[in-house]
């Protein structure tokens, strides 16, 4: 018979799923926090399935038994020697490896893709970005990853520099050969480590890349929350300790943590990971199969559009199999508008801009869902159908950017608000990224220039959110003083 | 009229998350977006549920609502501040975005030693000396009464380029400091004055309680809404006035370590709170009071143990009336076995060391099973009761730190592994703090010294968790390497 409240029977490989199910099975009258004590006669069914980590999941005064449990079942399913779950996203993942691969005022070799929670771990940590830049594929307009003899070079050039920090897969999908940027590094002598946040289904299934420990990089952070069935901002943060010390990994990790972290958020990253532990071939290779019934049915039935697959990339560029990336440029349709039509039909995707839509399918998805998917999409698609345009890369992948002064230095120094055309060749004091993807156009320490300033324009013309600019309409800008 | 059970009070006509969260749950909605779990619970049951996003579900991807922005804004306009943001990642993440714009790296500032060691890594984070000040230890009841004016004007006259002060308030044991005292003295000085007062959510908004920092004219505050409030765990506010804060350098500084995908539940419970807390605060938190005064009228019959209200306190210390605060020396009981015993009862409390114990009592509590949690304490009192000690104060209150080191240099230091007896007089590179209170004896950067280690180590036999240590059995300690 199945329980209802662990319908898959995980709770016996999951020491925080059951630290969770027996707090709710038990009566208790918390004379502690959370202070709404588990009512949902006030503010309602909003709190219903709040538990605290500490005091509920797990105890408040023991030794954490349950979470260290957890996180050691957690390494082992990656391989790891140190394992950490997060409930504060891939952002607080990110910024813990910047805080301990090196010390402020060390160079890294950083890949421009890069999540502005990666670039604020910088600024953290004070530490100098050696910029490498992903390849752009000319005919469709997408980052197709960094090449390995780049960062070689990078490495070459910059001897000081003491770590690579990669993004893979990018925002789209597309990815760089791990494996070989991990020989690189390890040639150089410094450890890779990689924002996989994207990419947390990776290597549980022989049709998908491997993960990127596997693939021999030395960290990883993944969200829990994306590709599985995880509760949002849930993350891991995996990591091999022959070049990075676990006690700068457990410092750096503990600096940017909540000490009142929500069980819930890690119960569901716990069971996640024992639904994977259990059942991750199967669940990937039904996404898998999902993911390419959807392609397949777009490719035949919407003429005009784009479906990214290996098949249309340089050769030897990967791709994760399992996500579905549009080009909507041969339809002539504008993706905003048919992302208006995709929110008023209930479909919300991941992503839109004017060229790309990108919706997310996961281990949760089905033949059924994906199916009505496609439906309203080739529908709205014909309804908004235009002439075939010619894809521009969106500024978020081709900005060259020039640092001019360490991201730290600049983040923390006097600014001044400028008109946006009169920022152009001052230092930048902020952080400003379309969203999504969220990767940073202009940021701390940065040169403003004209094509970034174009390229934003075009990006907020289009409708595209852009976000963590202190004006968001874009007509001014703040500059180092 | 039916209520909504997802909705009883009928708050989201006031409260566009929570009316954003209704609307996401009331739809029909086919995601394609995170989180992954697609809002089906079927595989890993009940734990995923009512998980939506704040962007994709709450608002839109884009947030073209600005359901965050006006829920904000009301937070701004209630607590009278211009400025306010909402954390999904704790007053931990609160602190440190006051710690990242307050000033540069370099500065020096004013911080209450009785700081939480999310501040403590938010001076790491941006490279900040701190100034200590100590807080005043009321000698009978041995906890802490709150940081004196005297002591912050005493360290800005020896630190006169001191950018702003920190403090704490109200403590953990609920005592609150004259704060508009130290207000004057720190604008005085031209600088800033802000507080964590992530126990003090409820402050403000029932003339029994404490005013809020803001009311007494502090710069910015911090709270945890799921503490004293009724929002989800982790849920936490920021409210600033800008004349002396900048407002771009608190966004850039509570930008820089918030997750880009906050869960809409944990952002939609702090606008249903500061609805509810606006409409009913003032009956709620008298509820609360009348729940608290009855159950420490009651324990003031046990013998030999102090039950704390503000008359005991030194003039001019306020006190939380809605915090349950027990003396147990008197009684010859250990608190760490009381809380056990209270523990296995199902009365959890939030708080107790050898000496002393906290219970929270919030605006969702009843009156009937405060009588409960009040019976059994009685008879946990009585079953441990033994000869009565003195009310030493917890070394969380007493630590005398001599800082050698910029907190920030230390942590990124180069460090070694020592025995504890070698560690003595070594610069500490790690954190090191019993929880709760999570206030650290050791820190990043201080002189490691022979009372503190011992400190430790008596909190450690008496049954408390002392956290964050590498080595957690405190054999060994991570030093600055020399």
């Amino acid at each position: 018979m199945t329980d209802p409240r662990d319908p898959l029977g995980l709770r016996t490989d999951a020491p925080l799923l059951d630290g969770w199910l027996r707090f709710r099975e038990g009566e208790r009258l918390p004379w502690t926090t959370p202070g709404h004590k588990g009512r949902t006669d006030l503010v309602g069914e909003i709190v219903e399935s709040d538990v605290p980590l500490y005091g509920g999941v797990d105890t408040v005064r023991s030794h954490h038994n349950r979470v260290h449990d957890a996180e050691q079942r957690l390494a082992t399913l990656w391989g790891a020697d140190w394992a950490r779950i997060s409930v504060g996203g891939s952002t607080h993942g990110n910024q813990t490896l910047c805080l301990a691969v090196g010390r402020p005022g060390d160079s890294i070799v950083v890949n421009r893709n890069l999540h502005r929670s990666l670039l604020s771990g910088l600024v953290l940590a004070g530490l100098n970005p050696i910029w490498v830049t992903p390849d752009i594929d000319p005919v469709l307009g997408l980052p197709v990853g960094v090449p390995p003899e780049r960062v070689d070079r990078a490495l070459a050039q910059n001897p000081g520099a003491v770590a690579v920090f990669l993004v893979e897969p990018g925002y789209l999908g597309t990815l760089s050969d791990v494996a070989a940027h991990a020989v690189v590094a390890h040639a150089h002598d410094v450890p890779l480590v990689v924002d996989q946040a994207w990419g947390a289904h990776f290597g549980f299934h022989p049709d998908l890349p491997d993960h990127a420990l596997v693939a021999g990089a030395d960290a990883l952070v993944t969200s829990a929350h994306k590709t599985l069935p995880a509760y949002t901002q849930s993350a891991y943060v995996l990591a091999r300790t022959e070049r990075l010390d676990a006690d700068r990994l457990d410092r750096a990790f503990d600096t940017l943590d909540t000490t009142s972290p929500s069980g819930t958020i890690a119960a569901s990253a716990d069971a996640a990971r024992a639904y994977l532990a259990r059942d991750g071939a199967a669940a990937t290779g039904r996404l898998l199969d999902v993911a390419r019934r959807a392609r397949a049915r777009l490719r035949s039935e919407v003429p005009g559009l784009v479906v990214v697959d290996s098949d249309l990339l340089p050769a030897g560029a990967q791709v994760d199999p399992a996500k579905v990336v549009l080009s909507l440029a041969g339809t002539g349709a504008d993706g905003l508008l048919v992302e208006e039509d995709l929110i008023a039909s209930g479909h919300p995707v991941e992503m839109a801009d004017r060229d790309t839509i990108v919706p997310l399918v996961t281990v949760a998805d089905d033949d059924v869902a994906v199916d009505r998917f496609v439906d309203v999409l080739a529908a709205s698609i014909d309804k908004r159908r235009g002439d075939p345009r010619r894809v521009v890369p969106s500024v978020s992948w081709t900005v060259e950017p020039e640092t001019v002064m360490r991201p730290r230095d600049a983040f923390f120094a006097q600014h001044e608000v400028v008109a946006m055309d009169e920022a152009i060749g001052r230092i930048s004091a902020e952080l400003v990224a379309p969203y999504p993807p969220g990767i940073p156009v202009l940021a701390p320490g940065e040169r403003v220039t004209e094509a970034a300033v174009a390229g934003l324009h075009v990006a907020h013309t289009a409708g595209i959110q852009v976000r963590y600019a202190a004006d968001p309409s874009l007509r001014t800008l703040h500059v180092v003083a | 009229m039916t209520t909504d059970p997802n909705d009883p009070l009928g708050l989201r006509a006031d409260a566009p998350l929570v009316d954003g969260l209704l609307r996401f749950l009331e739809s029909d909605v086919t995601p394609l977006h995170t989180p992954g779990h697609k809002t089906q619970t079927h595989r890993l049951g009940p734990v995923l549920e009512g998980d939506v996003t704040l962007y994709g579900g709450v608002d839109t991807i884009r947030g073209r609502h600005g359901r965050l922005e006006a829920a904000e804004a009301k937070a701004a306009q209630l607590w009278g501040g211009d400025w306010a943001r909402f954390s999904v990642a704790g007053s931990t993440h609160c602190n440190q975005a006051l710690a990242m714009s307050l000033a540069r790296p370099g500065d020096t500032v004013v911080v209450s030693r009785m700081l939480h060691r999310s501040l403590l890594l938010g001076l790491v984070l941006a490279g900040l000396r701190p100034v200590w000040v100590s807080p005043v230890i009321d000698a009978g009841l041995g906890l802490p009464v709150g940081v004196s004016a005297d002591e912050v004007r005493r360290a800005l006259t020896a630190h006169p380029d001191a950018k702003a002060v920190f403090l704490v308030e109200p403590s953990y044991v609920g005592t609150v400091a004259r704060l508009e005292e130290h207000v004057e003295i720190a604008h005085a000085h031209g600088i800033p004055l802000v507080v964590d007062q992530a126990w003090g959510g409820h402050f403000g908004f029932h003339p029994d309680v404490p005013p809020h920092a803001l009311q007494l004219g502090a710069d910015a505050l911090v709270t945890s809404v799921h503490k004293a409030l009724t929002g989800y765990t982790q849920s936490a506010l920021l409210v600033a006035r800008t004349d002396r804060l900048d407002p771009d350098r608190l966004t850039r500084g509570f930008d820089a370590t918030h997750t880009t995908s906050p869960a809409g539940q944990i952002v939609a419970s702090i606008d249903a709170t500061r609805a509810l807390l606006q409409r009913d605060g003032k009956d709620l938190i008298g509820e609360a009071i009348t729940i608290s005064r009855h159950a420490r009228e009651r324990l003031k019959a046990v013998p030999g143990l102090v039950v704390v209200e503000a008359g005991d306190l030194p003039s001019g210390v306020r006190f939380d009336p809605t915090k349950i605060t027990l003396s147990v020396a008197g009684t010859g009981a250990d608190g760490v076995a009381l809380d056990d015993d209270l523990a296995a009862l199902g009365y959890p409390v939030e708080y107790s060391d050898r000496n002393t114990m906290v219970a929270t009592v919030t605006i969702f509590d009843d009156a009937p099973e405060i009588d409960g949690f009040v019976d059994a304490l009685i008879d946990a009192v009585e079953r441990h009761r033994d000869r009565r000690r003195d009310a030493h104060p917890h070394v969380a209150w007493t630590v005398q730190p001599e800082t050698v080191m910029r907190p920030r240099d230390a942590f990124f230091a180069g460090h070694e592994t020592v025995s504890a007896d070698e560690a003595i007089g070594r610069i500490s590179a790690e954190i090191v703090a019993p929880y709760p209170p999570g206030v650290p004896v050791l820190a990043p950067g201080e002189r490691i010294t022979a009372a503190a280690l011992q400190a430790l180590h008596d909190v450690k036999v008496d049954g408390a968790l002392v956290r964050y240590a590498a080595d957690s059995s405190l054999r060994t300690f991570q030093v600055v390497a020399e």
